[in-house]
Formats: C-alpha cells, sequence, structure tokens
C-alpha cells in the first residue's frame, strides 16, 4: 500500500519519447474533446435559445425558468437521489459481496454463477420490467395471486408500482449485475500473498474482506459505486412504467416530458440536463480527490497469487444463496420475457386461449427484422473494437503517462454520462448536422457507431482504468529493462493482464449498442435501424406482444456475444 | 335575345370547360408517367411517418411492388420527426422527402418556408380535383398559407371514450358531467393532454365547450395519466380504471378479441370533437428525391392511396370516391358520412385555426392544471 510512488512514476524508458508521446497524448486530447465537448456546447446553447424548433433563433433565460419552475421539479431531483443513494447502497454491499465470493473464494459453480449475473445485466430493462410486473402486480400478479390464498391475507403484498418496487426492479435487473461484472474480474487480479497474511494474523475470511480486501479494492469498488450512482441518477425505463402511474416523477422522466413535449421544449430540458452536468462534475472531482491520494497497485513483478480462501462447511449452503440470487435476476425476468413472447395479451392469463405462435410468425415475417439484426450487429460489433481501442489508450494515457493534458482527459472523458441518452443524442445530431459538409457523417452507420463509442467512453475508460492502477510498473520496468520495446512491453506484458478487462469493455460496448434506444433514436434511418429501435417501434404502436419477440432476440444475441466473449476471457485470464 | 345570348355563352363556356378538362387529363396523365420514370430512376424516397408498425410494414412493401422504388420509412411521433427536419434544414441538410403527421406538428415548418407548396406538385386529376374531396382542398395551414400542408382524414369519435363493463356501466356515463361523480375518484385514465394525440384532442374539446372549472374538476378526480397507451389500456382491461380518456380502438382491439371486459362509450350528450388523426402530409423544401416526394405524394391522396392508408389506420379520407362506412365497426365515423361541412367546423379542433384558438391554449392550461 505503500507504492504510491511507484504507481505514479512512469518507466523511465518513456522520458525519452517525451515529445512524441505529448505530440500523441495532444492529438488524443484534441479528438476526445473534438468529439465529447461539440455536442455538449450545442447543448448548453440551446438551452438559452428559445424559439419554437424551426422557427427563428431567439436567445433568453426562459429554458431556465421553465426548467426550475415547472410543477414537480424539485419533487423529482429529490426521488431521483433518494432512489439512487438508496439501491447504489444496497448494490454495492451485495455486489462486494458476490464478487468476493466468486473472485476469491472456493465457491462451487463460480464460472456459472458470474455468468448468470453476466446475463441478467444483459436483459433490457423493459420486458424485464414486464415480466416482474406479472410477478408483483398488486392485483394481478402472481405472486400477489399465490399469497392471496393464505387465510389470513386479504390483499397482495407485494406492489411493484411503489418506491421499492423501484428499488426492486433496478437491483433485479442492472444494480447488483453490473457490480458483479465490474468488481469480480478486479477482485481476481488481487494477489492471496495479501489474504495469507491477513489469515496468518488470525483473521477470518470476513474479517479478511473488510479490513484487507476491501480497502483495496477501493478505486475498483469507488468507480462501480460512482458509475452506478451516476447511472441511477440517470435510469428512465422502470422509472416510467413503474414510477408515472403512482406520480413518482423523477429527473429523467422531467426531462423525457420536456423533449416529447410538442413543440419540443429542448431549452428547459438541456437546462436541467445542465444541473445534472455540475452533480456530475463534483462526483468526478470526489473521485480524482480520493484517488490522487493513495496508490492501489496491487499486480507487481514480485510474484503473484490467487489461492481462493477456503469457506469450509457452509460452501455449499452459500452457493445455494448465491444461486438462488443468480436465478431470481436472470431466470425469472427471461422466464417471463419468453413466455410473454408466446401471449396473446401480454400479462393476461385468464383470457381463453391465451398463448399462440403469431407474435413469433408475424416479427420473423416482416422484412425489416433481418436488416435491422445486421445493423445491431455491425453496430454493436464495430462500438466494441473502436471503443476496446480508444478507451485503452485513454485510460493508459491518464493512469500511465507522464504528460500535461491527462486529467484534462480524465475529465472528458466522463462528460458524456453528463447528459441522459436523449439529450445525448440530439446534440450528437446537431453536432453530426454541423460537421456534415465536411464529414458527410449524418444519416450513415458510422455515426450510430460514433454516437455509441462517445457515450461508451465514461464506463469503458473508468473500468480499464481502475484495472491499471492496480498493475505496478515493475512489470513494465523489468521488460523495458530486458531490451523489450514499448510496444512488445504493451503486446507481451500490459495485453495478457488487460486482456479480461478489454473483454469486458467490448462486451459492455457491444451489449450497451445492442440494446441503445435512446442516443441512436434521433440518428437512426430507415436503413440503419436497429432491432432496439424496432422494439421501440412496436412498444410506440402499443404491440407489446411483438416488442417482447424482438426483446428477445435481442437477449439471444447479446447471450451469444457474451458466451463468446466469456470464452475467450478464460482463456486468457491470469494465473497465479 | 337575352336568353339566347346566355345559352350561347353557357354553350361556350361549357365547350371551354370540357375542352380544358380533356386537354387536361392526358397532360396530367404524362406529367405522372414522367415523375413514375424520374423516381424509378432517383430510386428511394424517404418519408417520415406516425409511430405504426403496421403502417411500415405494408407500405413499404405496397409501393415498391407497385412502383419498383425502395420507400425508406422513419416511424416516430410527429414532433420528433418534425424538429429532425428542422434541423436538417437549418444545418443545409436534406434527407427527408416527405412527412405524415398530426395536427399543429409541421405547420412551423411551413411558416419557417421549409415546406414545398403541394399544389403544383398534384399531377394526378383525381387528386387534383377538389370535387373528389369531401370539403374540397383542406389545408392544415388554413390561416396565411393554405398550400403546403394538406389534410385528407376528417373524422368523428376516434380515441374516444372507453369504460370497463364492471365497473362502470355505459348508462352511468351519458354527459361529460358523470365523469365528475365521486365514484369514478382514481378510476379514470387520461391519454396525456400536454402532447399531440387524441387526448389533447378531448382535453381541448372539453376546454372549448365545459371551460377551465370543468377541467380542473376532472383534475380533482386523480386521473391515471400516461403517454403510453398500452398502460392505460391495460388498467382498464384488469378494472385498476373504470373509464379511459383518448385511447383509441387499434388500442383495445386485443383486449376485444380476447373477450376482456372494455367497451366503448356511446357518444356523450355534449358530443365528440372531429379530428383529421394522422392526416396530414406535406414535402420537405427541396426534397433529395423530388420524383420519389410527387410520386408519393400523388399516390398517398389517390383513391388507392386513400382506401390503402384509411384501411391501415383505420382512419377516414375526405375522399368522396372512398368507402368509409365500414369504419363504424371501429369507433370512427367518417365526417363525410356523418356531419355537414358546417357542423365539422364547429366540433372540428384541428387545422391551424383551431389549432391556435383551442388546441394550444388548452395545452397550456394542461400544463398548469397537471403535475
Amino acid at each position: 500500500m505503500n507504492g504510491g510512488e511507484l504507481s505514479t512514476r512512469p518507466p523511465s524508458g518513456f522520458s525519452l519519447r517525451l515529445n512524441l508521446q505529448s505530440l500523441l497524448v495532444t492529438l488524443l486530447l484534441c479528438i476526445v474533446a473534438f468529439l465529447v465537448l461539440t455536442p455538449l456546447c450545442l447543448l448548453l446553447l440551446n438551452s438559452f435559445q428559445v424559439g419554437r424548433p424551426g422557427s427563428e433563433v431567439v436567445y433568453g433565460l426562459e429554458g431556465w425558468r421553465v426548467a426550475l419552475t415547472s410543477p414537480g421539479t424539485l419533487e423529482a431531483i429529490y426521488n431521483s437521489f433518494s432512489l439512487a443513494i438508496v439501491r447504489q447502497f444496497i448494490a454495492t454491499i451485495i455486489g462486494i459481496f458476490l464478487a468476493w465470493l466468486l473472485a476469491r473464494t472456493d465457491l462451487p459453480m463460480r464460472g456459472t454463477l458470474e455468468f448468470l449475473f453476466w446475463l441478467a445485466f444483459f436483459l433490457p430493462a423493459l420486458p424485464a420490467t414486464l415480466g416482474w410486473i406479472l410477478l408483483l402486480d398488486p392485483k394481478y400478479g402472481l405472486i400477489n395471486q399465490l399469497l392471496l390464498k393464505l387465510p389470513f391475507l386479504d390483499k397482495g403484498l407485494f406492489d411493484i408500482y411503489s418506491y421499492w418496487g423501484i428499488i426492486w426492479v433496478h437491483l433485479a435487473t442492472t444494480g447488483i449485475s453490473v457490480k458483479v461484472m465490474l468488481l469480480t474480474p478486479a477482485f481476481r487480479n488481487l494477489d492471496a500473498a495479501l489474504e495469507e497474511s491477513s489469515r496468518t494474523s488470525g483473521a477470518g475470511p470476513l474479517v479478511t474482506l473488510r479490513r484487507v480486501i476491501v480497502p483495496i479494492m477501493l478505486p475498483a469498488i469507488f468507480v462501480a459505486t460512482i458509475l452506478g450512482l451516476i447511472r441511477s441518477l440517470e435510469a428512465f425505463e422502470i422509472e416510467l412504467i413503474l414510477g408515472v402511474p403512482i406520480g413518482l416523477h423523477v429527473f429523467s422522466t422531467k426531462i423525457h416530458s420536456f423533449v416529447t413535449h410538442e413543440p419540443p421544449q429542448y431549452p428547459p430540458a438541456t437546462a436541467m440536463g445542465t444541473f445534472f452536468l455540475v452533480i456530475l462534475l463534483m462526483l468526478v472531482a470526489l473521485q480524482r480527490f480520493y484517488l490522487g491520494q493513495r496508490s492501489f497497485t496491487t499486480v507487481t513483478g514480485k510474484g503473484f497469487s490467487t489461492r481462493p480462501i477456503s469457506l469450509g462447511r457452509s460452501r455449499n449452503a452459500i452457493c445455494a444463496v448465491v444461486l438462488l440470487i443468480a436465478l431470481t435476476v436472470t431466470v425469472v425476468p427471461m422466464a417471463f420475457l419468453f413466455l410473454g413472447t408466446f401471449m396473446k395479451l401480454f400479462g393476461f392469463f385468464n383470457i381463453k386461449d391465451p398463448f399462440t405462435l403469431n407474435n413469433w410468425k408475424q416479427v420473423l415475417a416482416d422484412p425489416i427484422l433481418v436488416r435491422s439484426l445486421k445493423n445491431t450487429l455491425t453496430l454493436g460489433l464495430c462500438s466494441a473494437a473502436i471503443g476496446v481501442f480508444g478507451s485503452s489508450l485513454i485510460a493508459y494515457v491518464i493512469v500511465k503517462a507522464r504528460v500535461k493534458g491527462r486529467a484534462a482527459l480524465d475529465f472528458i472523458s466522463w462528460l458524456p454520462w453528463s447528459i441522459p441518452g436523449i439529450l445525448m443524442g440530439m446534440a450528437l445530431l446537431w453536432t453530426f448536422l454541423l460537421i456534415n459538409k465536411v464529414i458527410p457523417i449524418y444519416g450513415t452507420m458510422a455515426a450510430l457507431i460514433v454516437a455509441m463509442v462517445i457515450s461508451g467512453f465514461p464506463l469503458s475508460v473508468q473500468v480499464v482504468k481502475s484495472y491499471l492502477m492496480q498493475l505496478g510498473n515493475e512489470l513494465e520496468e523489468a521488460s523495458m529493462v530486458a531490451g523489450a520495446s514499448w510496444l512488445s512491453t504493451y503486446r507481451r506484458i500490459l495485453l495478457p493482464l488487460l486482456l479480461p478487462c478489454l473483454i469486458v469493455v467490448g462486451l459492455l460496448e457491444f451489449i450497451t449498442a445492442a440494446r441503445n434506444i435512446s442516443t441512436v433514436v434521433l440518428l437512426a434511418t430507415g436503413q440503419t435501424r436497429t432491432l432496439s429501435l424496432l422494439m421501440l417501434d412496436f412498444t410506440a404502436g402499443a404491440e407489446l406482444e411483438r416488442a417482447t419477440v424482438v426483446a428477445a432476440i435481442i437477449v439471444m444475441v447479446v447471450v451469444v456475444g457474451a458466451v463468446v466473449a466469456r470464452s475467450l476471457g478464460g482463456q486468457f485470464s491470469i494465473r497465479g | 335575345m337575352r336568353a339566347s345570348l346566355v345559352r350561347t355563352l353557357s354553350m361556350i363556356l361549357f365547350v371551354g370547360g370540357a375542352f380544358e378538362q380533356s386537354w387536361a387529363q392526358p397532360a396530367g396523365q404524362a406529367d405522372w408517367e414522367r415523375t413514375v420514370t424520374a423516381a424509378k430512376k432517383e430510386g428511394r424516397v424517404v418519408v417520415a411517418i406516425p409511430p405504426s408498425s403496421e403502417l411500415r410494414q405494408q407500405l413499404e412493401a405496397v409501393f415498391k411492388t407497385k412502383f419498383g422504388v425502395e420507400l425508406e420509412l422513419v416511424p416516430a411521433p410527429g414532433p420528433r420527426n418534425a424538429s429532425r427536419i428542422a434541423s436538417e434544414y437549418n444545418a443545409g441538410v436534406r434527407y427527408f422527402d416527405a412527412l405524415i403527421v398530426g395536427t399543429g406538428t409541421a405547420v412551423p415548418l411551413a411558416h419557417e418556408g421549409m415546406l414545398e407548396p403541394l399544389e403544383p406538385h398534384m399531377v394526378l386529376p383525381e387528386v387534383k380535383d377538389p370535387k373528389n374531396w369531401w370539403g374540397g382542398h383542406i389545408w392544415e395551414d388554413n390561416l396565411k398559407t393554405n398550400r403546403f400542408l394538406y389534410s385528407f382524414i376528417a373524422e368523428v369519435g376516434t380515441g374516444g371514450l372507453w369504460h370497463n363493463t364492471n365497473s362502470a356501466k355505459a348508462e352511468e356515463l351519458r354527459s361529460f358531467d358523470n365523469f365528475l361523480s365521486p365514484k369514478w375518484k382514481g378510476k379514470i385514465g387520461l391519454n396525456d393532454p400536454r402532447v399531440p394525440g387524441s387526448g389533447q384532442s378531448l382535453w381541448s374539446f372539453l376546454w372549448d365547450i365545459k371551460g377551465e372549472d370543468y377541467l380542473r374538476k376532472l383534475v380533482q378526480q386523480d386521473l391515471f395519466i400516461s403517454r403510453e397507451l398500452r398502460q392505460i389500456g391495460d388498467a382498464l382491461a384488469k378494472g385498476n380504471l373504470a373509464i379511459s380518456i383518448g385511447v383509441g380502438y387499434s388500442q383495445y382491439e386485443p383486449f376485444l378479441k380476447s373477450g376482456l371486459p372494455v367497451r366503448q362509450l356511446p357518444t356523450p350528450a355534449e358530443g365528440l370533437p372531429a379530428s383529421n388523426g394522422f392526416g396530414i402530409v406535406g414535402i420537405v423544401k427541396n426534397p433529395p428525391h423530388a420524383n420519389g416526394a410527387k410520386l408519393f405524394l400523388n399516390w398517398l391522396l389517390s383513391k388507392e392511396g386513400q382506401d390503402f392508408y384509411g384501411k391501415v389506420m383505420k382512419s377516414s379520407t375526405r375522399r368522396l370516391d372512398v368507402d368509409t362506412r365500414w369504419l363504424a365497426d371501429y369507433g370512427t365515423q367518417a365526417a363525410k358520412d356523418s356531419l355537414t361541412l358546417t357542423e365539422y367546423n364547429r366540433v372540428r379542433n384541428h387545422l391551424e385555426d383551431k389549432y391556435l384558438k383551442v388546441r394550444a391554449p388548452s395545452g397550456k392550461f394542461a400544463e398548469q392544471v397537471l403535475k
């Protein structure tokens, strides 16, 4: 833990390439700044543009006034923070415990269990939420109906349309699973020598987890929590479905309400987005302040051991509990999602002949399906490839390079998350239109790919960054001393260590692109429509049953991607 | 002598008119054929349409089969497509050729010169001739410009009033005043009137005929307000709601087919507004596929196009040569089958004049009273 200087001091061989390095970093900074700052500046500018869309440009403060005085704004902001903090608190505690069990102990079926949590993360939020409604609707939910058979109950025990219903669905979809996804590989990189020392000193597994592992893993935990908090503040679909019927509005549903207004009220929407930007800046500053004070190197050149901790006789019981959690967040919503695809009327089991194959027949016969599938794969794979390359480059510069501007690069890489997806899509639309005469990208698949790469930066860069911060410089220094070039060092030392992380990043990019609706909806055309937008079409037309078929196809696509990524990750994982 | 002069003049005018007509038709036909050939060369036409997968799927197939021209459709809510077209226009980019929207959405585009005047693009005689249209040519931009946005639908009763037959009897809801009964507190669903749609149409109708006090009382009934029509439909079918306002037949059709207890309410004592649904078409200024846009416009407004569009969207064309009586089965009546032109102008709450006088202020009022 006292290797702070090591982690911030780059290998001496790098100083010889300082000029070239500075040039490359400047170039990288310029590209990233252009891609990220242009849309944000346009958004900020448009928060003052009060003319009706398409009409004469008029600047003023009306948008800000509307944003601040609109009925329910303060309540929505309070709800956003309350929901976000509560569920992050719960998800982080459960996530740490699960990640530790999966990465550091001899828990049976670890690989399968970890994969199940990955699957939970892949499920599109909309159909997963609908699946939970089928179970927990206060009046018609299957679980409530079963409970009503108990003699001492006269009404359903659970109500999905509630504050805690929203928390539950978030935890069961991405809340816990994303923590497990992000933290498990980081926990795996931990040198077992630290645990062994703790054990030798007489500490039990839980004390070791609390007093040794968690403090060492704080950067990864902190990044996961900050990322989770930001994404929670931006969460939208679940709140729209479960919150709006009970009058529970959040920040993002207010923005959505402004954007879908007639005429669209972009000034108050972007003004509210700016408020979110301020929150993000504070969280990023907090993170930088915290991480800047400490060193978190866990993988050094001094040998590396990953021997698992024994859970003793309770391992099977713990395995059963983890399996139950994993199945609850995966099999339950997936089963209901697939069940829903065969229903004549989603959610209505009490009608005559409730099941049908027609939904599948109709969707499979729609010629747009194949085109949308191709577009989804193109978008997912290209975003993953470019995102992995770009984010690893940016993260490397931020963590390892000794040049000016890396703090700016770090800061800028967070910014795409400073505004909700729908506003980001709007800002990118304006950006692409602005540059279209020089770079004719508008209306092409490239526009969607660029959009997804930009919106994927924060998560990808932070994930790679937290990995790199765990890697000491001795490995690179040793390689340099042995005469290897930087490229060779990167390829033979860093890449194998980073590979599991890069695979996770690639997968995240792929899945985010495959599922994304809000950022790409304004950029897509009839030719570049993806599966998620096809699902949106069906949903907008109130054809929920066909929408669930498309959702099921999206799940199948991402599950195949996950299996491939997982098998690659397994081959290249770090060995003790 | 005078009678003879009148007869002679009439004869001249008649012959002249017939002569002109006989020339006009071949000229129109030739223009049409040139348009078809040129559109085929362009190969594609891009049209913004309402969010209906049925329309997207069928329109694409029909148009491609008939003309061999690819129709790229961008289904989305009207405001989204309209603001995208405006953004494109301001940036000097042209992607869309034409658009189909609802009332109020595209009028700013017309005022800002972002649309083509349509009459020069109407080449098919059956489209050009106002006699083929109930009420003649009716323009959405009917206040000043009268040439950019063609309103081809006029109907009554769409997006109306529904009830759950287990929770509310039709006899209990003969008038809008009945909706204020304490019995229905927390039991009424309303399609959000702050955005364009059938919810706004009914809200503005009530604002017009019953006033703001009535609407305030209605809001005090703890309305379930949503922009997700399926959410309201589900709630009504499950009995969580007893009445729904502004959700149409197409949303309830699967519920009806499944035998669930939802039914359309009979027209209340105060009547229902006339609407033009998603029945407005326009062409973007200097479209990238000018001939394709012209071809699409003429086909859409032809007898065949209107029959097709009406059947897919369950909406009532103003074309007099298209049968619309079957729409009664879907809770809709064509204005041409049920109203006089005077009645239509009294109860309509669409087209620019009524939009500005009724819809826009009622929408503002909704902003004030709804959270």
